[in-house]
């Protein structure tokens, strides 16, 4: 079935965001090919532009690289792809900490939080 | 050439059924005919019911073209092609013309079987010309008037699916069509009855000295009678040739120009 | 690519289309998205050539179009396949005597892919068939222009996904200008360039998708939705 996207972020966007976390979850590794520009559209039912878009924004990261004539490869630069994990986690804490701030909460508050959260669940 | 077969065996597919239920209505005729015979033991009966058959095949290819045009004005999205409205036209005119000689021919010889059984049949064939003449004037003359009636068609229906886009129009396209009709078979007629006209087809008259069928056709009609002594006058042959052109292409300048999805 | 420059068509008392002009570039895929009756069908036909102008010039490639523009544009129409005694096979025989640039051996790969037996009759197949066989015969030719018309209307979700999949699979997204008319976004979205807004014979909007998600953070369903209550 075709993918659904958000609306408020660009789609291009949303599937860069995809690969990357197919990357850091390790289902793709470091030197392997992505799908070509056609089939990755066709699978996910994008306009071969935007991912072309896609494509390009995650060389610009340097998180891929095109060989002429071969493809698009995950990058075998571990450093490159250590920093992407670093980032996606930054990301994810950014809008954690910046919902918890908007309901008032102090950075001791967070973080007693989370370690409520955590004894919580192991207790379940 | 691939382009035309395409159009050609695209033409006889659709109609196939239509060609179809034309053989089993002349199949019908002959039944009937038959019967009659038998029932009032009156020879002439069959005769005369094979005849009007064949005759009537005047009409062939023009219903053929109403039945095969009206299949495509349903969408019109044959016109969706990337090639010359002629050729559109004049596959239509040949897949219906082969349907034609074959409903003719199968016609023809229930035909001659007839009057060959007809009381009195020998003055037909005994008069000038003999049988063969005779067959192959009465054939030529139905073949040549259900081709002229065929293109009258095409520039009606033409005329007709114009029409049918166009503002204020739309809503009197039958008596338009019905209208151009009278003008142009009332033009036809004052100019055949020009003294110019009748010298014009007194030009390289053949004398067939045969007892024969007249070709007679109107502007937009052709009719068929036995006349004794027929004549064939090359130029009026060549009058109706560039009629007959120009009619199609006029038919062709509609499908091209004004005849919309 | 296409060039419409400042198009009216008049049916009647109702106007087909109101002074458009637009462009369209080559190797995009355009929405033309509106309620029903709103010139969208009119827009196609005209690209197509099959319908003309009543003022304005349409231009494909240039050219001021006539109907046998067709030469360069394949064209989907909404309506249904009405020739009834044929099978898909003669359908694909016929297509392929009538245009020039009608890919036979892309025919059985399409066929394969939409599943469509080739010795059925039309009238056998299921409606979700004849519209898969409608893009099979559209897509099978290398066009510089493809028009859809509602390729969607009616279809169930299965037969849906096949079409945008197999207009992903074909379509030459480097040179091919495609224009789909519908007035169901939701399934295509993903797969627009831009999107022109359609409403009583005008083109009220036009938004290139991506940079309206990035600008104002919106879906086009949820613009078309602020776009047409006006």
């Amino acid at each position: 079935m075709v993918e659904e996207f958000q609306a408020s972020k660009p789609i291009y966007m949303q599937i860069a965001d995809k690969i990357n976390q197919q990357i850091i979850r390790g289902e793709l590794l470091p030197g392997n090919k992505l799908p070509s520009v056609r089939e990755m559209a066709v699978k996910s039912g994008v306009n071969p532009n935007t991912i072309q878009r896609t494509y390009s924004e995650l060389e610009r990261m340097e998180i891929v690289e095109t060989r002429r004539g071969q493809g698009t490869f995950v990058t075998e630069n571990e450093g490159m792809l250590h920093q992407l994990k670093l980032r996606m986690q930054m990301d994810i804490i950014e809008s954690f900490v910046k919902n918890m701030k908007e309901l008032g909460l102090t950075e001791e508050d967070m973080v007693s939080g989370l370690k409520r959260y955590f004894i919580g669940k192991r207790e379940i | 050439m691939k382009v035309f077969k395409g159009l050609f065996y695209k033409e006889l597919k659709l109609t196939k059924n239509w060609f179809m239920v034309g053989i089993a209505l002349l199949i019908l005729g002959i039944i009937v005919g038959l019967g009659l015979t038998k029932y009032f033991n009156e020879p002439n009966i069959f005769a005369a019911i094979t005849v009007m058959i064949l005759v009537g095949h005047g009409l062939y290819l023009p219903a053929y073209l109403l039945t095969s045009l009206n299949i495509e004005g349903q969408t019109q999205l044959w016109l969706h092609n990337p090639n010359r409205g002629a050729v559109l036209f004049l596959a239509k005119l040949a897949a219906g013309f082969v349907l034609y000689a074959v409903s003719f021919f199968m016609a023809l010889v229930v035909a001659l079987w007839g009057l060959s059984h007809a009381v009195n049949a020998e003055s037909l064939f005994s008069l000038t010309g003999g049988p063969a003449l005779n067959i192959t004037l009465i054939g030529l003359g139905i073949t040549l008037g259900t081709i002229f009636l065929g293109v009258w068609v095409l520039f009606y229906w033409s005329l007709f699916h114009s029409l049918k886009k166009v503002p204020f129009l739309r809503s009197i396209r039958w008596p338009i069509v019905i209208g151009t009709w009278l003008l142009l078979t009332a033009i036809g007629n004052y100019v055949s009855n020009l003294p110019m006209y009748q010298k014009l087809k007194n030009i390289g008259v053949i004398k067939l000295n045969a007892y024969s069928i007249e070709f007679k056709a109107g502007k937009t009609s052709a009719s068929a009678g036995f006349v004794d002594n027929a004549e064939l006058s090359i130029m009026n042959g060549i009058i109706y040739t560039v009629i007959i052109f120009a009619v199609f292409y006029a038919a062709v300048w509609l499908l091209e120009r004004k005849v919309e999805v | 690519m296409i060039e419409f420059k400042n198009i009216s068509k008049k049916y009647g008392r109702d106007s087909g289309l109101d002074d458009v002009s637009f462009a369209l570039d080559k190797g995009k895929i355009y929405g033309l998205i509106g309620p029903n009756g709103s010139g969208k069908s009119t827009t196609l036909k005209m690209i197509a050539g099959l319908v003309r102008p009543t003022k304005g010039t349409v231009l494909v490639r240039g050219k001021a179009v006539d109907r046998r523009i067709a030469k360069d544009v394949a064209y989907l129409s909404e309506l249904d396949m009405f020739y009834q005694p044929f099978t898909v096979k003669d359908m694909i025989d016929f297509y392929a005597s009538q245009f020039e640039d009608f890919r036979i051996d892309r025919v059985n790969e399409l066929l394969a892919f939409m599943k469509l037996d080739p010795d059925k009759k039309l009238k056998q197949l299921s409606k979700g068939n004849r519209g898969r066989l409608k893009l099979v015969l559209a897509l099978a030719r290398e066009t510089s222009v493809l028009l859809l018309d509602e390729p969607f209307s009616g279809l169930d979700p299965m037969v849906r996904d096949s079409i945008v999949k197999g207009l992903l699979s074909y379509i030459d997204f480097e040179n091919q200008t495609v224009v789909i008319a519908t007035h169901e976004i939701d399934e295509i979205e993903p797969l627009l360039d831009e999107v022109l807004a359609i409403k009583d014979g005008k083109v009220i909007d036009r938004q290139n998708v991506e940079e309206l998600r990035e600008t104002k953070g919106l879906s086009i369903i949820q613009w078309m939705k602020m776009t047409f209550k006006e």
